[in-house]
């Protein structure tokens, strides 16, 4: 039997944290919660998951941004792959395509446009995690 | 500040004098007259206001008008040599006191701890005299130097004695005694110490003096200041047919006082209570437009307002007021009553409700007048030279534009998010089950637990757009005020805690009222459904899962009370004002909703003449223990603030007086 791999859902809202969490425990995966970017750090300390579905706006405006960044220059995180929700559009001004050491640079591995719908979030962690 | 060099006692008649708004305090004249000037007095007619007595002595020194209590002027160097601060001013405690001396008990107005209070000073030699207000007639009072007990005595409390004749009281009789202008029976001996008793235009008249140190300001020691919404004289209660109205026989009253509402107490021992409301338009101009209720500058200030019969309230302010105070209470003068700190937080929150009357009223009125003024223009003035703003101005708009626009992309982004947050909930949970490629996946359980999720979003959103729309509303005065007749156990806790319940549910919380069945009440039914309804949303959206949310409804001030509690995140304590802001929070969790919950509650609170209080602290072995029990008693309470798993509270307490219509039995316990 496979291993049940793990993802680290962090969002301010508890309500979406737990509908994400039921309908990705519904696909046989196993999700941890933190509602905000110490809770995340935390979690990570204990045990590293498979995946990180991150919420782009929590206590500030760019605190996933931050996120993303510490992460992504950790050596123990950095190959974790993430997945950026957003509740702006995409004409905000970042760019999702910049690099390593620019300013606006972004290192997720996808992101989505809130307000996500249950598959679609299923369909693009499955892709993430190589499943499909 | 005006230019003092231009100013002279012209100008105090134009801007004060004859626009009715001189409250007779005497200031003036009595600055005038203790510096040996000698331009103006007191007229010494009906009115008694001041005027010239020799105008080529004026020295156009301007002070007159800088003392005046009416003018604004020195109004910020006074505020911030006391360090003043919303909403009563700063006070280092407040107590219900009264005095032991069974004589000065017999004459005073509430409990005599003003003459007890004087009387520990004189005896002391702490004080020379005290300017008090003495009877000279059987209704007309005048001001007095005490420098006795006997003498304080003689001068206490309200009190009218003997059986009177009404021309016996000479239409004279006034709640307002002019004890500014006694300070010069003082004359030229400058090395005394006074103690003045006065209400807060006269407190405020002397703390100018002090502010510009000039004479006679230097012999008064001590301020004893006096709770007041309003002055009266008799004859304005007769002209008005106010007299009349209630059935008052004149020769019948006994005394006046002023606590929760205006009372009259006749010699047949009847107590007739009138509300302020209606003796509004006996008030003169003057005190129609004054702002200070709680005597916020005197040294200790008193009243009837919030003790038990018999009691004075005092708020203690100063650290002199603090030190004479403990001694005259260690001496055997002053009995201090037996109260706990929720009391002492109702006597503050009732104060608080009276501050709040008094300042609407002044507005109300500054508004009034302002609109009644004609406009001058002018004369000559070319009609487009209206319309020419100089470079200083134009850049100022500018400014003005520019934050008021920032402002609103602030609030739209605050709004969208907030929005798109409760909208991003619904969606993942109404598409997971209208999916079946995920809904075959979940048990009954979590559907059900999907749909409960989809509705509590769905109503977390409905209280956002209803509140956005009532903010709006109450900002362009719009917000409708329909009172009626509602019982609040039926009609309002027990609908909102059943909309709620799904929300209750979800975090395993237990909500425990304790209520009034029959207490029934004159409000806006609608409006008071959303306050009861964002105070009982907010204690279950930051109370912690699985612990109980405790409430109260009851009778209080012949309205009501409803104080709720939760465990939880609590409020820190310099958020405790602030959460009551628009678009303030205090959320470190990021539930998110619409920042103005809170806001709403203090409005809706507003427009019944009610209040709103918040007040938090930790849970210590059971005991909710508050920031001001902390303060009060350091020592008491030691345990490490930064510790994780310390249970934090937070209480909220809406208060409502003098709408109950029916007044109700016992109290009852109900729950969900």
């Amino acid at each position: 039997m496979a291993e049940q791999k793990s993802i680290l859902l962090v969002d301010d809202d508890p309500s979406f944290l737990d509908a994400a969490a039921i309908v990705l425990e519904g696909f046989g995966y196993r999700t941890i919660k933190a509602l905000n970017p110490e809770e995340c750090f935390e979690e990570l300390k204990k045990k590293l998951p498979d995946l990180i579905i991150l919420d782009v706006m929590m206590a500030r405006l760019d605190s996933g941004f931050d996120v993303c960044r510490k992460l992504k220059t950790d050596d123990r995180t950095k190959q974790i792959p993430i997945l950026m929700l957003t509740a702006v559009d995409k004409k905000y001004p970042f760019d999702f395509g910049s690099a390593a050491g620019e300013p606006d640079w972004l290192p997720v591995d996808d992101f989505l446009d809130k307000p996500v719908e249950a598959m679609e979030l299923v369909e693009h962690v499955r892709k993430l995690l190589k499943e499909k | 500040m005006k230019q003092s060099t231009k100013l002279s006692f012209d100008d105090l008649l134009t801007d004060v004098v004859d626009k009715g708004l001189c409250n007779k305090c005497g200031v003036c004249v009595s600055f005038c007259t203790a510096n040996q000037i000698g331009a103006i007095e007191m007229c010494g007619c009906k009115d008694n206001i001041p005027r010239y007595v020799d105008p080529d002595k004026c020295l156009k020194c301007g002070i007159c008008y800088l003392i005046c209590p009416q003018t604004q002027e020195l109004n910020e160097d006074v505020r911030e040599k006391f360090g003043w601060s919303a909403p009563i001013g700063q006070f280092r405690d407040i107590f219900s006191a009264r005095a032991t001396d069974e004589k000065i008990r017999a004459v005073a107005t509430d409990g005599g701890m003003v003459t007890a209070l004087l009387s520990y000073m004189l005896e002391n030699k702490i004080i020379d005299g005290a300017i008090v207000s003495k009877k000279t007639g059987l209704f007309n009072r005048e001001p007095e130097i005490a420098t006795t007990r006997e003498g304080l005595i003689q001068a206490a409390g309200s009190q009218f004695a003997e059986a009177s004749h009404l021309d016996e009281m000479g239409r004279k009789y006034s709640t307002y005694v002019p004890v500014l202008p006694a300070v010069r029976m003082f004359g030229p001996k400058r090395s005394i110490r006074v103690a003045v008793v006065g209400t807060p235009c006269q407190i405020m008249a002397i703390r100018k003096m002090q502010v510009l140190n000039i004479l006679p300001s230097d012999i008064i020691f001590f301020t004893v200041g006096l709770f007041c919404m309003q002055c009266f004289t008799f004859d304005n209660l007769m002209e008005k047919g106010f007299i009349k109205k209630h059935h008052i026989n004149p020769e019948d009253i006994l005394k006046i006082n002023v606590k929760e509402d205006f009372r009259l107490k006749t010699k047949s021992g009847v107590t007739i209570h009138i509300p302020f409301e209606e003796i509004e338009d006996i008030a003169g101009p003057a005190c129609l437009v004054c702002r200070d209720f709680a005597n916020d500058f005197a040294d200790i200030s008193v009243g009837g307002l919030g003790s038990p019969e018999g009691y004075t309230t005092s708020v203690v302010r100063t650290t002199l007021a603090k030190r004479l105070f403990t001694e005259a209470v260690n001496g055997g003068y002053i009995k201090i009553a037996d109260v706990s700190e929720a009391d002492k937080a109702e006597m503050l929150s009732l104060i608080e409700t009276f501050v709040e009357k008094k300042r609407e009223r002044a507005e109300r009125t500054t508004d009034i007048q302002r609109l009644s003024e004609p406009q001058e223009e002018p004369r000559g003035t070319p009609q487009k030279e209206k319309w020419f703003l100089a470079d200083a101005d134009v850049e100022e708009l500018c400014a003005e534009c520019e934050r008021l626009n920032r402002h609103l992309n602030w609030v739209i982004g605050f709004v969208s998010h907030e929005l798109s947050g409760t909208l991003g909930t619904i969606v993942m949970n109404i598409s997971a089950l209208a999916d079946p490629q995920v809904a075959e996946r979940l048990d009954e359980d979590k559907q059900k637990r999907m749909l409960l999720g989809a509705l509590g979003s769905l109503k977390l959103m409905q209280d956002m757009v209803r509140n956005y729309l009532a903010s709006s509303k109450a900002k362009s005065g719009q917000l409708d005020f329909s009172p009626t007749r509602i019982n609040l156990a039926r009609d309002i806790v027990r609908k909102v805690t059943k909309r709620l319940e799904p929300s209750l549910k979800m975090k395993g919380m237990k909500f425990i009222c304790e209520h009034c069945d029959e207490l029934e009440v004159i409000c806006d039914e609608r409006l008071i459904r959303v306050a009861f309804n964002n105070l009982i949303n907010n204690a279950i959206k930051y109370g912690s899962a699985n612990t109980p949310i405790r409430s109260s409804l009851r009778e209080w001030k012949n309205g009501f009370k409803f104080t709720i509690t939760n465990e939880g995140i609590g409020i820190p304590e310099d958020k405790l004002e602030a959460i009551f802001d628009e678009f303030s929070r205090f959320d470190p969790l990021g539930i998110g909703g619409t920042g103005l919950g809170l806001y709403l509650v203090r409005k809706i609170a507003d427009m019944h003449k009610g209040s709103i209080k918040a007040d938090a602290g930790y849970i210590l072995k059971g005991e909710f223990i508050t920031y001001e029990m902390i303060k009060k008693t350091p020592g008491k309470y030691v345990f490490d603030r930064d510790d994780k798993k310390l249970r934090k509270f937070a209480t909220f307490i809406l208060s409502i007086p003098n709408c109950a219509t029916v007044r109700s039995g016992s109290n009852k316990r109900g729950g969900n």
